[in-house]
């Protein structure tokens, strides 16, 4: 089941409306406050990784889907940057001196699953982000 | 493997026109003020910190430092924090040890202090008056 789709740009005055409409669409499907919060901070980070690095700091296009399954929620944000392979989530937090890889360790503390994709095209990435729900209906 | 495979999101395709486009910009939301109180100048931080505004924070924090020796960063207001948020709070606190101190209760920002792991080393502290006296006790 779809709970929301659009298109937006990664300009920086973007990320937060971006943001909340995954926050607000997630509180409307009767998901918890926590999840759609941890969700937003997800998501948010993934929109600030493809300003950073998708468009080298430019507002390129990108594009949010959130979809619910059996048992788990799913937010994908899904870019056409110059990326051509998809980066490792870290598994420990970059040290305070290294700016890099802090949004993509906190997405992985954040939901259950992260996968980024190299898109079918040879460049840009799709992020998937899934949290199990465990008292899905 | 393509562990994406089958993709949700419908890409600039035809089909993909359908899609509500969500417009551009709004501007910075993010407001400082500043009171002083005898252990040091505080900072509190209401709406929402991101990479639209993460610089007015940092020049916020520093100007600060131009004025008082210790800074109490209070973020009890404030909604949301990324990740580059955080950063900058850890550089400042690196470069400003046992002078530095945050007031981190709000639910959401305190979840992102967590999952970076800085609460100890930022410090982190639940009310401005437990910031307050960690100042006085060093």
């Amino acid at each position: 089941m779809r709970i929301l789709q659009f298109a937006s740009d990664s300009h920086p005055y973007s990320l937060r409306k971006a943001r909340r409409r995954v926050h607000s669409a997630l509180l409307q499907a009767g998901l918890s406050i926590e999840v759609a919060r941890d969700m937003e901070v997800a998501v948010g980070e993934a929109l600030a990784n493809v300003h950073q690095h998708a468009y080298d700091g430019g507002a390129g296009p990108v594009s949010v889907t959130v979809f619910r399954s059996d048992g788990g929620l799913t937010a994908e944000v899904n870019d056409n940057g110059r990326a051509t392979a998809a980066p490792l989530v870290p598994s420990v937090p970059p040290p305070s001196t290294d700016i890099r890889g802090r949004g993509l360790y906190m997405m992985g503390r954040l939901v259950d699953d992260v996968a980024i994709c190299l898109n079918p095209a040879g460049h840009g990435l799709t992020v998937r982000m899934t949290t199990r729900l465990k008292d899905a209906a | 493997v393509n562990v994406c495979w089958p993709y949700l999101t419908a890409r600039y395709s035809p089909q993909g026109a359908s899609m509500s486009i969500s417009g551009g910009a709004t501007a910075p939301y993010l407001r400082i003020s500043t009171e002083t109180v005898p252990e040091a100048i505080v900072l509190h931080v209401a709406g929402e910190v991101d990479l639209a505004n993460v610089t007015m924070l940092s020049n916020a924090i520093a100007e600060a430092y131009w004025t008082n020796e210790r800074v109490i960063v209070d973020l009890s207001r404030l909604d949301y924090l990324d990740g580059a948020g955080v950063h900058i709070l850890e550089r400042f606190a690196q470069r400003h040890r046992r002078r530095f101190v945050v007031v981190g209760s709000e639910p959401g920002v305190r979840r992102v202090l967590e999952v970076l792991g800085v609460i100890e080393a930022l410090p982190v502290k639940d009310s401005l008056e437990a910031a307050r006296e960690y100042l006085r006790l060093l």
